[in-house]
């Protein structure tokens, strides 16, 4: 660790503490944008109280994350705030130290991992999650780090991670199979190709992951999640907070307005649909796991980043946290197509999708305030914030997917290519 | 023709003889059945009596309270209250009473708000919209939900008012310690039979009180219930109509036995007479003589005579007899029943001069609430309370509040504090603590039942002890909901309503302040216990708030849209999967 890098981390908690004193977490943390009913930090400690009164945490229907949350927070509750924000800027370290080690892992040099880490640091999704102190911090730091378990190829290690994703937010269940794949990958036992970047030769082991692999990894998994609802059953005794947290999650029954496209939808649906509706729009995520893993199996990052994405715009709640994993990743994804140079020089539409989601950015609270403080808009106004918000995503999974399919086919035809191109070049 | 006139002829002759047989026969008949009633009513008893009450505010308002009560009573205890063999008691109130298995019922309908600054203490405090409160005896074939459903159902075709909606879980909730039953010492006075329901948004009307009138053994036609003039009661500054159903016993050492139910109506009015001088008869807007009803045991017209003020009664003014015992300033007690064996025709005029407002007896009211809402914007608000102590000695207070759930209340935001002082909330538990140490501020008990979504309402309910001359404030923090579109009212952005919060002060009886609660009324008379405090019911104010609301008319918009955008992944991501790549580089 070199030492501008040391000097940006310090930067980064510097900015972090001193926005927390300046008392921004009221800014923040009350933003709709940032924080969903299913992420906020005021309603832990609304569940705090309860617990603390004597109720069940769930008693009135505020608190609606699973038990163990409460069990972390609950020795610094009584304590002075600041220990809970130093929690938070540590969670954000953690997340950027990992994801500087995965790039070193796939042979990234250290200036280009550096900057990964900068960008998630200073990007301002991630500031604005850590200063609301947004639960999904957690969430996004379990799963990076089973993602750098995942490429030391440790099975147990991975599985854990996962599962305590899983149990906070229940749609990282879809990033088993690619971590599945990940660690098949690590888990061979054959010499690791030089460090070059020259045109390296195909790997000669077979890259679907073996019976044992997916095996292990499932059960590992399967035992991880079951002692965790465990743990949380010991805790408050009684199996309740598995229909007041995951159904609220995914039954849309709170309508408060997210990011996303749920809110509006379910407020104006009619109840006759509503179940259908709720069923399709909920089980949607998950219809992606299994065609994307077998077109994808040999890109399993890039497979990784695109069901990030896909669970973070398709969520029940998402709010930006969700966004800052998955934009953070991006640049994880360019020494993973083939091994070749070609990166993801496929992307047509960066620019739009970067600059929509910037106006985005700006406007959404504009047009809240214009709804609910003003009265001079409607709900209209930010319910076309999100269309546009989750459109642009829409366009830059799209756009790096049929990028990563175009290169394939580039890679594997590039001798017919080239031939051909050498013949036309002859006709004319 | 004229053979079947004639056959017709001798057969009325007949038929003429046999009629008066049956009438003769029909009236002794008549004269047994009314015999047999009081023998076969020999050990149940009815009772039947009048009362009003008037009064002169400071700010020269009349405050006007009827109160009819019904009382059935049987010599032994227990007797089931069949409902059949009463004549005085209504029916319709018998009925519900049984089926339901009601033990005690309260329901008010109260139009405008009870100045407790100018104005004192109501006779009856109520507040502001439909209030119900019932307590249900146990039962173990139908459950004390069920039984409110269906006694909210009946109370709501009996008095033609939309009070079915208080069945609805939101408007429903449970005051463990701030109403106590009237039979304190019945065996089934267990809070846990206890449902309270409020709707503050409804409006009141003579609808109300044509089924109100048509309760009274005399209706509108005699008695006081003459002077219950629709045209007049509804044009007032604050009007309550309430009816209440009490179990009677008879109190033997520690227990009570249930032999009777009564029943009172009570009208609450303040009018604001245009003169000076007015009689009883023009201020309710009637114009005909007050006939005395005969159904009636006490008829008696109670008033509190301000300092200035002079009264004149026609017929002769004989027949004032001033009581005597705990009267406050001066109460004319004018006993109808005297004056009208003397004359049936009566004509009461009460002849009042008004001189220097200074001079009225002006009520002290030792606790004033109040109670708003604040912040701004549709997203989050913040309610906060303040009760005022303004005499010297403590007094405790139980405060209770049911939000309903669209109004997200965070309990850990809750702030109360004494003068400044914060009273920490944190671990005090809803056990009650007999604490009789008055200087502690601590909280007796603390009820915080969070609101179930769609469901039950946010409960607060403590105890607690007011120093003198003291302010207590309560802060406590909410989020707006967003609420499905089906779930707005017709006119979503008037807002929606909470309903008032009630304060039960204990008043020490041998306070010095003018006894602002003093009942002069002879039926309540009777059932004053002596206690060394006696609890009175304060309402705050009805607040009204508004939600954000979506837009009502994009449904089919939104749906085609938000489709459209996810379909958009689904097939482009489809599309990426299944197609085969060509060479097309050229």
């Amino acid at each position: 660790m070199n030492k501008s890098f040391k000097l940006l981390l310090l930067g980064a908690i510097f900015v972090r503490v001193l926005l927390f004193q300046q008392g921004f977490y009221e800014v923040f943390g009350n933003r709709n944008e940032v924080i969903t009913p299913v992420s906020s930090y005021k309603r832990v400690k609304e569940g705090l109280y309860l617990v603390d009164a004597g109720n069940s945490p769930y008693a009135g229907t505020v608190y609606l994350q699973p038990p163990l949350l409460l069990a972390l927070f609950y020795p610094l509750h009584n304590l002075d705030v600041i220990f809970t924000q130093l929690f938070y800027v540590s969670l954000d370290i953690i997340f950027a130290l990992v994801l500087r080690s995965i790039s070193f892992m796939t042979k990234e040099s250290e200036s280009f991992s550096n900057l990964i880490a900068t960008l998630y640091l200073f990007n301002p999704f991630t500031i604005f999650s850590c200063i609301g102190m947004s639960t999904t911090n957690i969430n996004n730091t379990s799963i990076i780090v089973a993602l750098f378990y995942a490429h030391k190829g440790n099975i147990p290690l991975t599985s854990f991670f996962i599962a305590l994703a899983s149990y906070l937010t229940i749609y990282p269940i879809v990033l088993v199979p690619p971590l599945i794949v990940l660690l098949h990958k690590y888990n061979q036992k054959t010499p690791s190709p030089p460090r070059s970047r020259s045109h390296s030769t195909p790997p000669n082991t077979t890259d679907k992951p073996t019976y044992t692999t997916i095996f292990s990894t499932t059960t590992c998994f399967l035992l991880f999640l079951g002692w965790l609802l465990w743990l949380s059953y010991k805790l408050l005794h009684s199996w309740d907070f598995l229909q007041e947290s995951y159904l609220s999650m995914v039954g849309g029954l709170d309508l408060t307005p997210t990011i996303g496209l749920f809110w509006y939808f379910f407020v104006e649906i009619f109840e006759h649909f509503r179940s259908l509706f709720l069923f399709v729009f909920q089980y949607h995520p998950f219809v992606y796991v299994a065609p994307l893993t077998l077109r994808l199996y040999r890109h399993p990052m890039v497979l990784f980043w695109t069901l990030t994405a896909i669970i973070s715009i398709l969520k029940a709640y998402p709010s930006v946290s969700d966004l800052s994993l998955h934009l953070s990743i991006i640049p994880l994804l360019r020494s993973n197509v083939n091994g070749s140079i070609l990166s993801l020089t496929g992307v047509k539409n960066a620019t739009l999708v970067g600059v929509a989601m910037f106006y985005c950015t700006i406007l959404s609270p504009i047009l809240w305030h214009m709804w609910i403080y003003q009265g001079t808009g409607n709900a209209n106004f930010y319910y076309a914030a999100n269309l546009v918000m989750t459109l642009a995503h829409i366009i830059l999974i799209v756009d790096i997917v049929s990028s990563v399919f175009k290169s394939n086919f580039i890679a594997k035809h590039a001798n017919e290519i080239a031939n051909d191109s050498y013949q036309n070049g002859e006709n004319e | 023709s004229s053979g079947i006139n004639a056959e017709y002829g001798e057969a009325n002759t007949i038929d003429h003889h046999r009629h008066s047989f049956i009438h003769i026969f029909s009236v002794l008949l008549l004269l047994t059945i009314q015999c047999t009633p009081t023998l076969s009513n020999a050990k149940t008893n009815e009772q039947y009596n009048e009362e009003l009450f008037l009064r002169t505010l400071p700010d020269g308002k009349l405050l006007s309270h009827f109160q009819f009560t019904i009382t059935w009573e049987h010599e032994q205890e227990n007797k089931e209250f069949l409902g059949y063999d009463n004549y005085l008691f209504p029916k319709p109130i018998a009925h519900i009473v049984q089926q339901y298995g009601v033990d005690e019922f309260h329901i008010s309908f109260t139009q405008g708000r009870w100045n407790y600054k100018k104005w004192g203490y109501p006779l009856k405090s109520a507040p502001t919209g439909v209030e119900l409160l019932s307590w249900f005896k146990p039962n173990n074939n139908s459950s004390v939900d069920k039984r409110w459903e269906g006694l909210t159902n009946a109370l709501s075709g009996i008095f033609c008012g939309s009070i079915q909606f208080l069945a609805d879980p939101a408007t429903t909730s449970f005051p463990k310690h701030t109403f106590e039953p009237y039979n304190n010492k019945n065996a089934f006075n267990n809070n846990e039979n206890l449902r309270y329901g409020v709707l503050p948004r409804e409006s009141i009307c003579t609808e109300n009180l044509t089924p109100f009138t048509k309760l009274l053994p005399c209706r509108v036609n005699a008695g006081l219930g003459y002077l219950l003039n629709p045209l007049r009661l509804y044009d007032v500054y604050y009007h309550s109509m309430a009816t209440h159903v009490k179990p009677l016993c008879k109190a033997e050492e520690n227990e009570c036995k249930n032999n009777g139910v009564q029943l009172t109506l009570t009208l609450t009015v303040v009018i604001d007479p245009a003169k000076a001088d007015w009689s009883v008869i023009n201020l309710f807007g009637r114009s005909k003589p007050l006939l005395k009803c005969p159904l009636a045991s006490v008829s008696r017209i109670y008033f509190v005579k301000a300092l200035d003020s002079s009264i004149y009664i026609s017929p002769q003014a004989d027949y004032i007899t001033p009581l005597k015992k705990g009267m406050g300033n001066g109460v004319t007690d004018i006993n109808l029943e005297e004056v009208w064996n003397y004359n049936l025709n009566l004509t009461t005029v009460l002849d009042l001069k008004v001189k220097n407002s200074k001079q009225f007896s002006s009520p002290f009211p030792p606790v004033l609430v109040h109670r708003q809402v604040t912040g701004f914007g549709g997203e989050r608000g913040g309610l906060a309370t303040k009760i005022f102590n303004l005499v010297d000695k403590p007094i405790k207070i139980i405060y209770y509040s049911a939000v309903p759930w669209y109004f997200r209340i965070y309990f850990h935001t809750l702030k109360v504090h004494i003068n400044d002082t914060l009273i920490p909330t944190s671990k005090i538990t809803s056990q009650k603590i007999t604490n009789n140490d008055t200087l502690s501020q601590t909280f007796h008990y603390l009820i915080q039942s969070p609101a179930e979504l769609r469901s039950t309402p946010s409960i607060l309910e403590f105890e607690l002890v007011i120093p003198s001359q003291s302010t207590l404030s309560i802060e406590i923090d909410f989020e707006k909901a967003f609420l499905h579109y089906t779930e707005h009212p017709p006119d979503s952005n008037h807002g929606f309503d909470i309903g008032a919060a009630v304060v039960v002060a204990f008043l020490p009886s041998s306070m010095n302040a003018p006894n602002p609660f003093w009942s002069p009324v002879a039926s309540d008379r009777s059932t004053n216990t002596e206690t060394d405090f006696t609890p009175i019911h304060i309402y705050t104010e009805n607040l009204l708030v508004s939600l954000p609301t979506p837009d009502f008319s994009m449904l089919y918009n939104v749906v085609a849209l938000t489709c459209t955008a996810v379909f958009l992944l689904f097939g482009s991501n489809l599309n990426l999967l299944i197609k085969r790549w060509k060479k097309t580089f050229d």
